[in-house]
């Protein structure tokens, strides 16, 4: 159980660092390659899920 | 006929991803582009492209001191990292409490694809219309450069030049008190 808890701390920590990152590199993007970026991180966010149905998660 | 592609929808998320970060890095190079330069005091002081972009940079304009009476030389790089010409009319001018002291520069600029031009001015105390500041005081003055959409502002606080150590004097010989007997 503990270790489960320290798999989450790390990913939360995963995930607000790539979310810090993302917010200071999009500060520099077009309109465009914002909209893009949106587009892209919905399909890859969407292919993670499919994939991890399939999984049977 | 069907090819299975086994793990598909993790190759297409890590594809995505992929784009994702490629977008940041194309996208972030090109675009229109400005760098400032300028010598105060024998110290070269750059202001990048990124450095416009700060906050405090953007809203209240990159200040420095420097003294009174002495000239300063920009140096101002516009680079076109676009797929087009870029043409525009750079103008710099100088104020004080919202009204113009002075038109410094004013150019038509027209830059070819994926190139730069450099637009070089100079400024000095003249361009103030003022005489020289007192000791303790401060003149504060707003360099205007724009272009396009874009307006940059430098805020040079000019103090004066501070007066040497007074030399030293001997002191006078106190007399010895008179005894009273």
């Amino acid at each position: 159980m503990r270790i489960y808890i320290l798999y989450a701390f790390g990913m939360l920590l995963c995930i607000a660092g790539v979310g810090f990152l993302a917010a200071e590199y999009i500060k520099y993007l077009s309109e465009l390659g914002k909209l893009a970026c949106l587009g892209l991180a919905t399909a890859m966010f969407g292919f993670l899920g499919k994939y991890f149905y399939d999984r049977g998660w | 006929m069907t090819i299975k592609i086994r793990n598909l929808y993790l190759y297409l998320a890590l594809l995505c991803f992929a784009g994702i970060l490629a977008i940041f890095v194309i996208d972030g190079y090109l675009g229109i582009y400005d760098k400032l330069s300028f010598i105060i005091q024998e110290r070269e002081q750059v202001i990048d492209p990124d450095q416009w972009e700060q906050r405090w940079v953007k809203e209240s304009g990159y200040s420095t001191g420097i003294r009174w009476g002495e000239p300063v030389q920009f140096k101002y790089q516009i680079d076109n990292r676009t797929f087009s010409p870029y043409s525009s009319t750079v103008t710099v001018t100088v104020w004080r409490g919202g009204e113009q002291l002075k038109q410094l520069l004013q150019e038509n600029v027209t830059i070819p694809s994926f190139d730069q031009t450099t637009l070089t001015w100079s400024t000095s105390d003249k361009d103030f219309g003022e005489a020289a500041l007192k000791t303790g005081e401060y003149g504060e003055y707003t360099i205007r450069i724009t272009f396009g959409d874009i307006e940059r502002k430098i805020i040079l606080s000019y103090y004066p030049e501070a007066p040497g150590y007074p030399e030293k004097t001997p002191i006078p010989p106190v007399p010895a008190p008179e005894v009273v007997r």
